[in-house]
């Protein structure tokens, strides 16, 4: 007969839990990367369509914000490592 | 420059707009429909300052999941996140315009990453010009929609969430009544 076990440890190894998890944490901070190049994407194509005296300060803070994220990136494939 | 109502801005341009073509409205939401996504941003800078509290009230065998590093990278990655989500609301409320020229009307529409919609018809074209305000919000703060009817391709023109929707109505009816009038007498 089939039981639970009583002890999560028993089915993963605890040296490997903050492997999976730091490896779901660069996953999220991948997509966000992504997510942060679409953003900078936008701003551009918004800028053209839209030109207003505000143009150079949200292209600043667009790739910026991309900036940090792949620092972000960064930071998470040698946390990994 | 934040105003729902802007009226000559400065600097401001459109992607076709002609040369001998200028700018004499830009209209955009009021300000106060930026207040859900405002207080939403405020939130989710403050929600992590309750999570080291959270933590303490598990148990002290409670095992560990996260490295330092992984939280770390993980309270950067949630502040980046509010930002941006802060950012992308800010954009899509400053560049969901009408502009209104001294030939024409644009309508201009960015709503998320993968929708782009530029719509626009000639001033001589507009037949009727409607402005309401309701529900109690609407009333209160005097924010509303404006319709605008064309006899171009696009029938009808809407755009919700202006301040002093009245106002607006009656600056673009003055002007499509002497555009209208100018082109007459010609």
């Amino acid at each position: 007969m089939r039981t639970t076990t009583d002890n999560l440890e028993n089915l993963i190894a605890p040296e490997m839990v903050t492997t999976i998890t730091d490896f779901v944490v660069l996953i999220m901070v991948g997509g966000y990367a992504l997510f942060s190049f679409l953003l900078m994407r936008q701003i551009k194509l918004m800028n053209r369509s839209l030109a207003t005296p505000m143009a150079s300060l949200y292209t600043f803070i667009g790739r910026l914000h991309f900036a940090v994220s792949l620092i972000l990136l960064l930071a998470a494939l040698i946390n990994l490592s | 420059m934040l105003g729902s109502l802007q009226e000559n801005p400065k600097h401001t341009s459109y992607e076709g707009r002609d040369e001998d073509e200028r700018i004499k409205y830009v209209i955009r939401k009021s300000t106060l429909t930026a207040v859900p996504w405002i207080i939403a941003s405020i939130m989710l800078f403050i929600i992590p300052m309750f999570v080291g509290y959270v933590i303490s009230l598990f148990p002290e065998n409670t095992p560990v999941i996260f490295d330092s590093g992984s939280v770390l990278i993980i309270t950067v990655l949630w502040y980046l996140f509010s930002f941006g989500f802060f950012f992308q609301n800010l954009l899509s409320w400053f560049f969901n315009v009408l502009v209104i020229t001294n030939k024409k009307i644009v309508d201009v529409d960015f709503v998320g990453f993968l929708y782009k919609n530029i719509s626009e018809t000639t001033l001589d074209k507009v037949e009727d010009v409607t402005s309401n305000v309701s529900g109690p919000l609407g009333v209160t703060f005097n924010i509303g929609a404006l319709y605008i009817q064309t006899a171009a391709e696009k029938r009808e023109f809407e755009f919700h969430g202006i301040e002093d929707p009245s106002k607006v109505r009656d600056v673009l009816a003055d002007l499509v009544e002497n555009i209208k009038k100018h082109a007459h007498h010609n």
